[in-house]
């Protein structure tokens, strides 16, 4: 049918079926802003539009109901190539960052501020609580609005969007807004699916409806009959390669124990089929055709199940090690069932599969014995947290197609060219036969480093030569995606009456599902991160991780710290409890400093010997401090309805910046004729700003304006190779690449400029806004002259800086988090009153930007504690596969008093001093709100989420 | 494709609803599009938003609020008993809101329902439109018909009914495990997964067949009831 609406006051006719979900056709007729990451559940808000004067999800209304309105979308926002007032401030703010649904969020402050000038608190939220921000928190649209009012008042806005940093510096440290960030908030086409061509193929994959089967027979034939069809590949027709998922250094951690299809399924939801057909419908269809003979084995789904004897095995097949192998290999294969496959190892990484353990690694320093014989207190405790899932609002997708007899594949990911390296595997092609483009990524923590669909999509497209767009369902990323590994966590502690820890011993024990990505690096990340925290001679650490038939698990920001930090920090303040001390002055007596040779690293290096440094630049104990002070730590809080008792605790924390020895970034900064710069980026920015750092970190060093330097990143064919953007690389490796880049083109610029001035190099100088200065003749040359004249027809040669970075050194972050928090003791209601984030990043080079980057980390982390759950039934099949729920958290649940704070340490090997930032806001905020619930109930809760049921238990209410 | 009929009249609706084996009422939306919506697909819908059913007044010391007035203009409403009010604020956001009407939430009859439990503790008046034409009918008359095919038009209110509504949830956005709602003496649960019921004993939530599901265990929703039957009575 055809419908006449007013959209953005012009008169549009919409085409489409009369029942079609109006979003569907807005964006069909141009209206790309009008996205969806809830499959029309109604809460994600990447939908919203104005129809009829009101904000409304217009995946809930049909076509026909549009007939005659009046529809507003966040197109209305921009005139010509200017934004609006209120996508200005939201830039500047600094929550404009993976933005899949930024302009919604700008359309519906639009809306509110039209019809209310000065909106409170309590209006902002409302107009917000249909908008679901996973990467920037919500505390900064406060901030926007604020800057709105006040441009209305006086033209101008004098509110600081972060603090500043580094005077002498014009750009870094200082919150400019991302580069990107008008393109992002006014809604231009970055997104995969905005790439998509008309003539796309649909694919669609056909899923297991047990947890452990194998397949014994699959029927296509019915299917394949199916006009339309294209093809259907399975476990008896993919190739028999074998690789794995997880996007990590190669040769990988991991083991290769899967290929595309498998003949044994491990959880529900596993791949079956894969039909690729003209459009969804058809392949819809021919699934149903599909026949499959199942053979169910049972399932295990925790920890203690997999570990139990004669406990089912989830792989049970050949091993197989690319280096190290074992002698008594042999023997121990003929156990094996070739139904299972394969898994292989790429090195030892001490698995068992006969015993469901995918990986182990056990490791310490001092004499535990002693340390715990010397303690006047012992706690020990075990923690466990939860499956939980990164939830970006982007959901996986994936567009390829054949260009030029090359695969190219356009994808939403973390790691382009691990994408290149494992697709190429799959599809058992050389790398220059693939191209990957990163576009841009609606939200990734984690999930995205892992290639999850475009090993798929890249072969189908490979074998059958057609265009394929695939994206995951809301509910497909629940249960078909990765998810956070389970683990239960036990921590035995030691210490002293004065608060000195003597010892502590962690038993890791994680669950990795049905396939082994990250199985041995992110239980290592609980004690890697955690243990070197702490100033104790006597720590040791054992971890396993076992294999089961829980949806697949993998990386997810903060990788393994935030569990290894619920255990290790609530166990600390449990022990503090029982010697009758004070946790934060136990912290403050027990944490390292800078200088402090970290000897426990040893054994902690993701699988190969790890290297012990001292601690470097640190302000941790900086963080504590005002942490304390800022929440008025000892001061007992009460409320003046009896039944509210209100605690408080803390966590401190640390991460990583990229993986030294292991991680590696490249980049170029090419001088362009006129003599502005482009930057070309190995590094994935994914919504993060990682080229906004890129471009600083060159204007600072070619004294040029910000807006003189453009970026291209994480494409393979026209960037140099970077290993991703995970571990908290970016800035540190990436923003490195770029600096070495940056500084290359400088030396090249006065070697030419001194050929061409005819002056000595050591006299010159670059200086701002872009030129080369003689500091003996005093004469200039231009950017473009230099240029101009390098690249003419005697020219010497365009001006390319080449920088390539690797490290031994690390630039660790640091901070601390505070919580308070206050519960019902009557019907365990939980409200986090006060939430503070301090940390120390090093150089901020993006102020604004990391704040909100604590501010979103920390509202995933309060989301993981309190509310956020995978829940399977008893067959293993996900429960809870929509937004509602699984339990994200909303502007709502923020925190009332909610403030982040950085810490001002320049590190001496980050780029201009910077270190990582938002990954290690994961961390603090489980241990810090269990110990404040502690602090206000006298109960400990030891399993995520934390909730008033638990507490409730825990007081004996019921 | 669905197949939609547009009502010219609050009779025709009516007549179209006993005609159609499988059909159902189209108000706002948010249930008949909603993912996993609790309506069947291959339902023909019976669009009634342009019928003249929505908006509030107050009429004889009543309150009206028309079937079609969505949960915001509750929300927004100073004719509205606040507790009323509170419980159409329960809706997770605005969005919703402005689509979603008190008929349409309240025909749902969740058992994890803020509306339902509201209403059901006004003991007001429900105007609907059946075969045989208009008919008042208590609010627990019509709740308790559980297939009933009339169109409501809707509900009448004391203008001086005082009441409070309480909604246990881990967060705003998720359900509600138990919500409990008084007024006047009257006192209406609904239970997540479990039930609902509504009566002038606090302890009507006894009737209730408590089970576990993803809010809670049974034995902590049984507590919670037991909890909010003993918080205050409204007192009028």
């Amino acid at each position: 049918m055809v419908v006449n609406a007013i959209i953005n006051g012009s008169p549009v006719s919409l085409e489409g079926r009369e029942d079609e979900r109006l979003r569907n056709v807005l964006y069909r007729a141009g209206y790309n802003t009008v996205r969806d990451s809830d499959d029309s559940e109604g809460f994600a808000g990447s939908d919203t539009i104005v129809f009829n004067g009101k904000l409304r999800y217009s995946n809930l209304i049909m076509l026909y109901q549009a007939e005659g309105a009046v529809i507003r979308t966040a197109e209305s926002l921009r005139h010509g190539r200017e934004i609006n007032d209120v996508q200005k401030a939201m830039v500047k703010a600094g929550v404009v960052q993976s933005a899949y649904n930024a302009p919604e969020a700008a359309l519906a402050l639009t809306v509110l501020l039209e019809k209310n000038p000065e909106p409170s608190k309590e209006e902002i939220k409302e107009a917000l609580s249909g908008i679901f921000i996973r990467d920037a928190g919500y505390e900064h649209y406060y901030l926007a609005v604020d800057m709105v009012r006040e441009m209305r008042e006086k033209g101008e806005t004098s509110i600081a969007s972060g603090p500043s940093f580094r005077d002498e510096l014009r750009y870094v440290g200082k919150p400019t807004g991302k580069i990107d960030g008008d393109a992002l908030v006014a809604g231009d086409r970055l997104f995969v699916e905005d790439k998509v061509q008309d003539h796309a193929y649909a694919l669609h994959v056909l899923r297991s409806p047990f947890a452990h089967a194998y397949i014994k027979a699959i029927d296509t034939s019915e299917a394949e009959k199916l006009e339309g069809v294209v093809d259907i590949i399975t476990a008896f027709n993919c190739p028999d390669i074998y690789y794995m998922q997880a996007g990590q250094g190669y040769p990988e951690p991991s083991p290769y124990d899967r290929r595309l299809f498998n003949k044994k399924v491990r959880h529900v939801g596993d791949r079956v089929a894969a039909i690729i057909a003209k459009d969804e419908e058809t392949a819809l269809k021919a699934a149903s055709l599909i026949k499959v003979e199942y053979d169910p084995i049972k399932p295990v789904f925790t920890v203690e199940e997999a570990m139990a004897d004669g406990a089912p095995l989830v792989h049970n097949g050949i091993v197989e090690y690319a280096s190290g192998a074992p002698d008594d290999l042999d023997e121990y294969n003929k156990r094996a069932d070739e139904r299972d496959g394969k898994v292989i190892y790429q090195f030892p990484l001490h698995g068992d599969i006969r015993k469901n353990i995918a990986a182990s690694a056990h490791g310490g320093i001092g004499d535990m014995e002693k340390g715990f014989a010397e303690a006047d207190a012992i706690v020990d405790e075990t923690y466990q947290t939860s499956q939980v899932q990164c939830t970006p609002l982007e959901p996986h997708v994936c567009y390829a197609y054949m260009e030029g007899g090359r695969l190219v594949l356009r994808c939403s990911t973390q790691v382009p060219y691990h994408v290149r390296r494992i697709v190429a595997k799959v599809c058992d092609i050389p790398e220059n036969k693939v191209h990957v483009i990163k576009e841009r990524v609606g939200g990734g923590y984690g999930s995205k480093q892992d290639i999850l669909i475009e090993d798929l999509v890249g072969y189908a497209v490979w074998k059958t030569g057609v265009p394929i767009y695939y994206r995951n369902t809301r509910a497909e990323e629940f249960y078909a995606n990765s998810t956070r590994h389970p683990m239960r966590v036990r921590v035995k502690m030691g210490g002293k009456k004065d608060g000195t820890i003597t010892a502590i011993y962690m038993d890791v024990r994680a669950n990795t599902g049905p396939y082994g990505n990250h199985c041995l690096t992110v239980p290592m990340n609980a004690s890697s991160k955690t243990l070197p925290i702490f100033r104790v001679d006597n720590m040791y650490y054992d971890l396993i991780t076992y294999y089961t038939n829980i949806p697949p698990t993998g990386a997810y920001q903060g990788y393994g710290a935030p569990k290894g930090y619920f255990g290790i920090i609530s166990c600390m303040g449990e022990l503090a409890q029982k010697l009758g001390i004070d946790p934060l002055e136990m912290a403050k007596k027990n944490i390292v400093e800078e200088g402090y040779m970290l000897e426990i690293l040893k054994g902690l290096g993701e699988g190969r010997e790890g290297t012990v440094v001292p601690v470097g630049s640190c302000g941790l104990k900086e963080a504590l401090e005002l942490g304390g002070e800022m929440i008025e730590w000892g001061k007992k809080e009460t409320s003046d309805d009896p039944d509210w008792k209100i605690g408080k605790g803390f966590a401190m924390i640390q991460q990583g910046s990229g993986l030294p020895g292991l991680d590696h970034s490249n980049a170029q900064v090419k001088l362009l004729t006129d003599g502005t710069v482009l930057v070309l980026s190995g590094g994935a920015d994914l919504g993060t700003g990682l080229d906004t750092i890129s471009a600083k970190v060159a204007a600072e060093i070619l004294q040029v304006p910000l807006e003189k330097v453009s970026v291209v990143s994480g494409d393979t064919d026209s960037c140099m190779f970077d290993t991703g953007a995970y571990a908290s690389s970016g800035t540190y490796f990436s923003g490195n690449a770029s600096l070495k880049a940056a500084e290359d083109l400088k030396t090249k610029m006065l070697h030419e400029a001194a050929l061409q001035m005819g002056e000595k190099e050591e006299d010159l100088v670059l200086e701002y806004p872009g030129k080369v200065k003689s500091l003996s003749s005093g004469k200039e040359l231009s950017y473009f002259q230099l240029s101009h004249d390098a690249t003419a027809g005697d020219g010497r040669g365009q001006l390319i800086g080449t920088g390539s970075f690797t490290t031994p050194n690390f630039a660790v972050p640091y901070g601390a988090h505070f919580a308070e928090v206050a519960v019902n003791v009557k019907t365990g209601e939980i409200k986090v009153l006060k939430f503070y984030a301090l940390q120390d990043a090093g150089t901020p080079i993006n102020p604004e930007l990391a704040l909100c980057q604590m501010y979103g980390a920390a509202m995933k982390s309060i989301g993981h504690t309190l509310y956020e759950d995978m829940v399977l039934d008893k067959d293993g099949r996900c429960l809870t596969t929509d937004f509602t729920d699984y339990g994200v958290p909303m502007i709502n649940e923020a925190p009332d008093d909610f403030r982040a704070e950085l810490i001002d340490i320049n590190d001496k090997f980050g780029p201009f001093g910077a270190k990582s930032i938002s990954e290690i806001a994961c961390n603090g905020a489980a241990p810090a709100i269990a110990m404040a619930i502690a602090d206000a109930t006298g109960v400990w809760v030891r399993s995520w989420p934390i909730t008033g049921e638990k507490i409730l238990k825990g007081l004996g209410k019921f | 494709m669905r197949k939609i009929i547009r009502a010219e009249s609050i009779e025709e609706a009516v007549k179209l609803r006993h005609e159609i084996e499988n059909s159902a009422y189209l108000a706002g939306g948010t249930e008949v599009m909603r993912l996993g919506s609790s309506v069947d697909e291959d339902a023909v819908l019976i669009d009634i938003n342009s019928l003249p059913l929505s908006g509030i007044r107050k009429e004889n010391g009543k309150v009206i609020i028309g079937a079609l007035t969505t949960l915001q203009e509750i929300k927004e409403s100073d004719l509205v008993p606040s507790f009323i009010r509170e419980a159409a604020a329960f809706a997770a956001s605005l969005q919703l809101r402005n689509a979603a009407t008190i008929a349409g939430n309240f025909a749902l009859r969740r058992d994890d329902g803020f509306m339902t439990a509201a209403l059901l503790a006004t003991e007001c008046t429900v105007t609907i439109m059946c075969t045989k034409g208009k008919k008042e009918k208590s609010i627990s008359e019509y709740f308790e018909k559980k297939e009933c095919r009339a169109v409501v038009m809707n509900f009448v209110i004391d203008e001086n009914r005082i009441g409070s509504i309480r909604r246990i949830a881990r967060a705003s956005h998720m359900h509600a495990a138990v919500i409990r709602a008084e007024s006047c003496g009257c006192w209406a649960y609904t239970v997540s997964g479990s039930g609902i019921a509504y009566g002038h004993d606090k302890d009507v939530y006894k009737s209730i067949d408590f089970k576990d599901d993803l809010t809670g265990s049974a034995s902590y929703k049984r507590y919670l009831a037991s909890v909010l039957a003993e918080e205050g009575e409204s007192g009028c």
